[in-house]
């Protein structure tokens, strides 16, 4: 089933060229993960004096479940190793090939980390970073490079991640209290 | 630095002043805004600077590189991420507190008193993120004096 979905999506690459270029850039290493960081930037300094605390808590989250999320692929990766699609099936490439595990995806990790940290707080903005972190996603699946499981196990991490650094702040409430407090002092927050 | 790493840089920084300079608009922090007048303008002309960098970031030349060629490895795209968002956001601080220093003076502390000037980023709707600073120093300085 995973493969066919790979397989699917994949007889698509070549049909359309300007599609193509569309998800050639969608799909890079470098335009959802600095778009959505720089959202996470805005936040830090959107809404008035009440709301931007809360939207300063949701930058940290994002940052956070990023770091938690990456350490959990990472963690993971030592432990196991999972064939790129392109490796063992005769696909269509549209993508560099990249020779670390397939499982669990990093780029849906960072996505959908970054995702649930903002819907957390704005939920048409979190929604439209969830179709952002999708998209991503997606053509990475549709260039051959992932498998839909992948995708599912990157996000759920990501997800995780976010949640464990909401978890965090909760137990440690007095720490982005002080950093934030340090920040204001000096007119960055 | 590889040219791709610089073009990466250039792409951040741009984008990160767009983004900067919108929500600054949004939020009404007059003294970070480089057209502080045209708070509206300010934010179409942010929108225009994003789609700018990234159009051209992705349209200059193939960017799908792995890191094991000319590409940015995650962590050195993760730090030089940091630089040049901070790089911009210093740049507006410093710009900013240059071409409104004038009107900056007019920001309603009253620097004869024993208070603290007002702390956090909303002041910044009324003065300059320079004058903010210089003003709270010497609060700073007062107190230790």
């Amino acid at each position: 089933m995973d493969l066919r979905i790979v397989e699917w999506l994949n007889s698509g690459v070549g049909r359309f060229a300007p599609w193509d270029a569309f998800m050639e850039a969608v799909m890079s290493d470098y335009l959802v993960p600095a778009l959505s960081s720089l959202v996470l930037v805005g936040l830090w300094f959107s809404g008035g004096q009440a709301e931007r605390y809360k939207n300063q808590l949701t930058t940290i989250y994002g940052v956070g479940g990023l770091g938690f999320a990456n350490l959990g692929v990472a963690l993971i990766n030592i432990s196991f190793f999972r064939d790129r699609p392109f490796v063992s099936h005769d696909l269509n490439g549209l993508f560099y090939e990249p020779t670390d595990s397939s499982f669990p995806a990093n780029a849906a990790g960072v996505g959908f980390a970054i995702a649930t940290a903002v819907f957390m707080r704005h939920r048409r903005m979190g929604l439209a970073m969830y179709g952002l972190a999708f998209l991503w996603a997606f053509g990475r699946v549709y260039a051959g490079v992932h498998y839909p499981t992948d995708i599912l196990g990157g996000a759920a991490l990501g997800a995780a991640g976010t949640f464990l650094a909401y978890a965090c702040v909760c137990i440690l409430p007095f720490v982005p209290r002080l950093v934030l407090r340090a920040a204001r002092t000096v007119y960055i927050a | 630095m590889s040219s791709f790493a610089f073009d990466y840089v250039i792409f951040v920084f741009g984008s990160a002043l767009g983004v900067l300079q919108f929500t600054f608009a949004r939020a009404g922090l007059n003294g970070l805004l480089f057209l502080r007048p045209w708070p509206r303008l300010t934010q179409v002309l942010a929108l225009v600077v994003v789609a700018g960098t990234s159009v051209w970031f992705f349209a200059s030349e193939p960017r799908n590189i792995p890191d094991t060629g000319a590409g940015l490895e995650a962590n050195s795209q993760a730090w030089m991420f940091a630089v040049a968002t901070a790089t911009a956001g210093a740049a507006i601080f410093l710009i900013t507190s240059v071409i409104h220093h004038r009107w900056g003076r007019d920001h309603g502390w009253n620097s004869e008193t024993d208070a603290w000037p007002p702390a956090g980023v909303d002041w910044l709707r009324r003065t300059t993120f320079a004058r903010a600073l210089g003003l709270r120093f010497k609060a700073m300085a007062r107190r230790v004096g």
